[in-house]
Parts: C-alpha cells; sequence; structure tokens
C-alpha cells in the first residue's frame, strides 16, 4: 500500500519551504523533516493493517505541514480516545479523510475553518469509530442523497463525489471516499460502515466504524 | 514609474516568496509589488478601485478560482496583464483561453519568474486585439477576438493521463455539477472537466440549456420529456444509456419554450 500524494499538497508545501528558507531557516529545515517523516510513512508497502498510533502520527504530521501552508486558517482539533492508540486500522485510511476534510473546510471559505478528528472504541461491540468533520459548505444535498442512497443514475455525479474530483482534473490527488471505500471492502466484507453527511449545522461529517482489532 | 504589480494567493508564504522575487530577483525588470489579496473577492475589489499593470493570481483559492477572476478582469476598463501561478499546471490550457501573459509553476524559479515578466510586460495590450493583426501570441488574442459567438470554436479542454484533450460542444449529451467541478456525460463515457457548470454555460453556445441546477444539457440529445415519480420533469438524453436528467421546476418553462412544447 501506497499512499497517494496530491501534488498541489507537495508543490505547495514546497514552495512554503522555499519561501521560509529565507526569512525563517529553522523553520524550513523543520518543514523539510517533516515532509521526509511524512515520504517515509506515506511509501510504506508492508501490511494492510497498522496501529491507530502510527497513523495518528501521519496525520499530525500532514496537519503540520498543511498549517505552515494556511497559517490560523487551518485549526485543528483532536480527541482520541487512549484505548484506540493501539487498535489496527486500515493503513493510510484516515489521512486522506483528513485530507479532504481540510480541502472542503479550509478550501471553500476564505476565513477558513476547523477540522476534528475523533476516535473511539466500544468494547461492547468491539468496535473503533473514527470520525473526521469539518466545518465548511458542506455537501450538495442532492449530491449528498444520491451517494447516501446508493442511488445514482440521475445525471450519476454521485460518481464524481465519491472519487476526488481533483483526481479525474489530472492531479492524482487525494485517495477518494471510493478508492477508501473499495479497500475497506476487500479488508472487512460487509462488517465496516463508512458514512458521510451534512449535518444542519453545516460542514461535513464523514463517520468510519470498523471491527475492532 | 516601474509597472505595479498585486500579488493573490490565499497562501501567505507563496505571497511573501513572490514578493521577495520580485523586489529582489526578478533581473533587469523593475517591477513595484503595490497589493496583496488573499482571495478572489478582495483581488477584484482592489482591480476595481485602482490600475495595476500586472496581476499573479493563484488558480485555485477559496471561494472565487483565480480563472474565474480573470474572467471578470475582462470587464475592467483597463485590464491589467495576468500571470497564473499555480503549484499544479492542470488548469494551463484554460489559463491561455482567458489571455493570459503566461503561467508560473510552484515553487517559483527566478530566471523563469524574469522571463513571464519579460514576456507580460511587452506584449501587446490585451485590450482590442482586432486592430493588431501582428499580435503574436497566437492563443492569447484568439480568444479575445472572439469576433461572434456562434461562430466562435467551443472545445473543452479535458485532462487525462497528463495529456489533454478537447471536446467538441457537439459531443456533450449534458453536464453535470460535481463540486465546482463538472461532469460531462459523452455518447459512450463521462469526464470531469475543472469547469463549474456556471462556466461551462457561459462557454456552450447555442444547444445547450439549463434544465437545473446542477445540469446542462445539449439540446439536440433530448430524445424524450416524461414526468418523474413525483410529476416533475425529467429528459430522457439519446445516448446509448438513454441517461435521464432531472428537470427542475424553475427551469421548466425556459425548457419547453426552447424546444417549442
Amino acid at each position: 500500500m501506497r499512499a497517494q500524494i496530491n501534488p498541489h499538497f507537495l508543490f505547495n508545501i514546497l514552495n512554503t519551504i522555499a519561501s521560509k528558507a529565507r526569512t525563517r531557516p529553522d523553520e524550513a529545515r523543520e518543514l523539510l523533516l517533516r515532509l521526509s517523516e511524512f515520504f517515509r510513512y506515506a511509501v510504506r508497502q508492508e501490511g494492510h493493517l497498522a496501529e491507530f498510533a502510527q497513523e495518528y502520527f501521519f496525520v499530525r504530521t500532514y496537519i503540520s505541514l498543511e498549517q505552515a501552508r494556511f497559517g490560523d486558517r487551518l485549526q485543528v482539533r483532536y480527541d482520541i480516545d487512549p484505548q484506540v492508540l493501539t487498535s489496527r486500522v486500515p493503513v493510510l485510511t484516515i489521512q486522506p479523510l483528513v485530507e479532504n476534510a481540510v480541502k472542503h473546510g479550509i478550501g471553500s471559505k476564505p476565513e477558513g475553518g476547523t477540522v476534528r478528528l475523533r476516535a473511539r472504541v466500544d468494547p461492547l461491540t468491539r468496535t473503533t469509530s473514527i470520525r473526521v468533520s469539518d466545518d465548511g459548505v458542506g455537501m450538495d444535498p442532492e449530491v449528498l442523497a444520491k451517494l447516501t442512497a446508493g442511488e445514482g443514475d440521475v445525471g450519476d455525479h454521485a460518481d464524481a463525489a465519491l472519487t476526488d474530483p481533483s483526481s479525474a482534473a489530472g492531479e492524482h490527488a487525494g485517495v477518494g471516499l471510493r478508492n477508501i471505500s473499495e479497500r475497506l471492502d476487500s479488508l472487512f466484507g460487509d462488517r465496516y460502515d463508512l458514512s458521510i453527511s451534512t449535518p444542519k449545522s453545516g460542514g461535513t461529517v464523514v463517520e468510519l466504524k470498523i471491527p475492532l482489532r | 514609474m516601474p509597472p505595479r504589480a498585486l500579488i493573490v494567493d490565499d497562501e501567505a508564504p507563496a505571497r511573501e516568496e513572490l514578493r521577495y522575487l520580485l523586489e529582489e530577483a526578478s533581473g533587469d525588470i523593475d517591477v513595484q509589488v503595490v497589493g496583496e489579496a488573499t482571495n478572489g473577492e478582495e483581488a477584484l475589489v482592489l482591480m476595481r478601485s485602482l490600475d495595476y499593470d500586472l496581476v499573479f493570481l493563484d488558480i485555485r483559492m477559496p471561494g472565487l478560482s483565480g480563472l474565474e477572476v480573470a474572467e471578470q478582469l475582462r470587464e475592467l476598463p483597463k485590464q491589467p496583464k495576468v500571470i497564473f501561478t499555480t503549484a499544479y499546471p492542470d488548469h494551463a490550457v484554460e489559463a491561455f483561453d482567458l489571455a493570459a501573459a503566461d503561467y508560473l509553476v510552484k515553487p517559483f524559479d527566478a530566471d523563469r519568474l524574469a522571463r513571464a515578466l519579460e514576456r507580460a510586460l511587452t506584449a501587446p495590450a490585451p485590450a482590442r486585439s482586432e486592430e493588431n493583426p501582428k499580435n503574436d501570441d497566437a492563443a492569447a488574442s484568439a480568444a479575445l477576438r472572439a469576433p461572434d459567438p456562434r461562430d466562435r470554436l467551443v472545445r473543452i479542454p479535458v485532462q487525462r493521463d497528463g495529456r489533454t484533450m478537447l471536446i467538441e460542444g457537439d459531443a456533450i449529451v449534458y453536464a453535470a455539477a460535481a463540486r465546482g467541478y463538472s461532469s460531462l456525460k459523452l455518447a459512450e463515457e463521462k469526464v470531469l472537466v475543472s469547469f463549474s457548470l456556471n462556466e461551462l454555460e457561459r462557454r456552450l453556445h447555442g444547444h445547450f440549456c439549463r434544465v437545473h441546477r446542477s445540469y446542462l444539457v445539449n439540446l439536440r440529445y433530448v430524445r424524450e420529456l416524461v414526468p418523474d415519480f413525483r410529476g416533475h420533469l425529467a429528459l430522457v438524453m439519446n445516448d446509448r444509456q438513454r441517461s435521464r436528467v432531472e428537470v427542475s421546476r424553475r427551469h421548466a418553462r425556459e425548457l419547453r419554450r426552447r424546444l417549442g412544447v
């Protein structure tokens, strides 16, 4: 398994580093180390599952890079049940969800927004649940209705929402939801749940529930 | 007086970097950075109230994209030269269609920036290019001249496998909105393009009709009008899949008028 690197992310962070190399060289060096960490993890190829703690570290590395680009516009809140840290989750799955939230939460609003990552273990149902939410503009209700109803033939733009729209625009961008759900299918069959919703309060919520490992 | 430049980018380090390069490292060409904007709306407000000779427009920004800003710039009495900046040049074709002087990829290369400045500041003025047949920037002038919308060759650039394909308007059965992008249904396949449905509607003249907030259809391909289960109107298209397209109540009247039914 290998992460798909969004070229926009890569070249923008390189541009950020080029900029800081002059004005704040220590910070530029720190960012290069973070970017190295990011790639080291992203190109790992062994195994389908990883400890949540590793994936969490990867997410935080990614977020620290995005924050160098966006500054205060990107706020992130983590709410992680310590019990989750040792549970095993599909590798390279949480970061793309967070990346989508950054894109929708920050990319759509000039004033920026907040991305939240929440993770819990339910020992009774033996489930790990991971929720990524943003306070962006949310999804078009019609697209969402079609996504969740699985009914897709009228115009079929659910397709476009499921795959990352930017990837089809030639960017090989972040792993779309469809790609993730295909991997979850092969790992867990029907014993997982991946849901997307747009609450009344706004934004988009993606919730992943997988068997506790 | 040196040319006055505006930098538009939502990422502060990117603005700083460009400002530094323009002020310190742009070779013989002297450019004065007289403003920065963090998004398209801000940029338009600035450009409507002040004259700039040159604007550096980031393509991907929250709200209006750089391409949308450039399109609106055409309405200004005195248009600045546009240099697009992008991390990944997937919109280059569209950029040239909008008569951009040049585009730059990030991270910026100082020599490349100097060439872009030279090109932008020595190119003929972007306004009224009919009177200037020797305009050497063929792509830019073609887009600007646009004599009669009906004669205009409308082709939509689609990025696929690193290549740019050009889709004829007549090959499009319908277009559907997909979160700022659009998906084009062709006879056999669907392709995604990085235009919003509104941009497509502006580009595709003639037989295209907006039938829904999320759909723009090519009237040539409409096969049937059918009521759907809620009593709304839907279109059955004349493609192999007999695709169905919803018609919103708001757009139904205009559609009937255009189809004469």
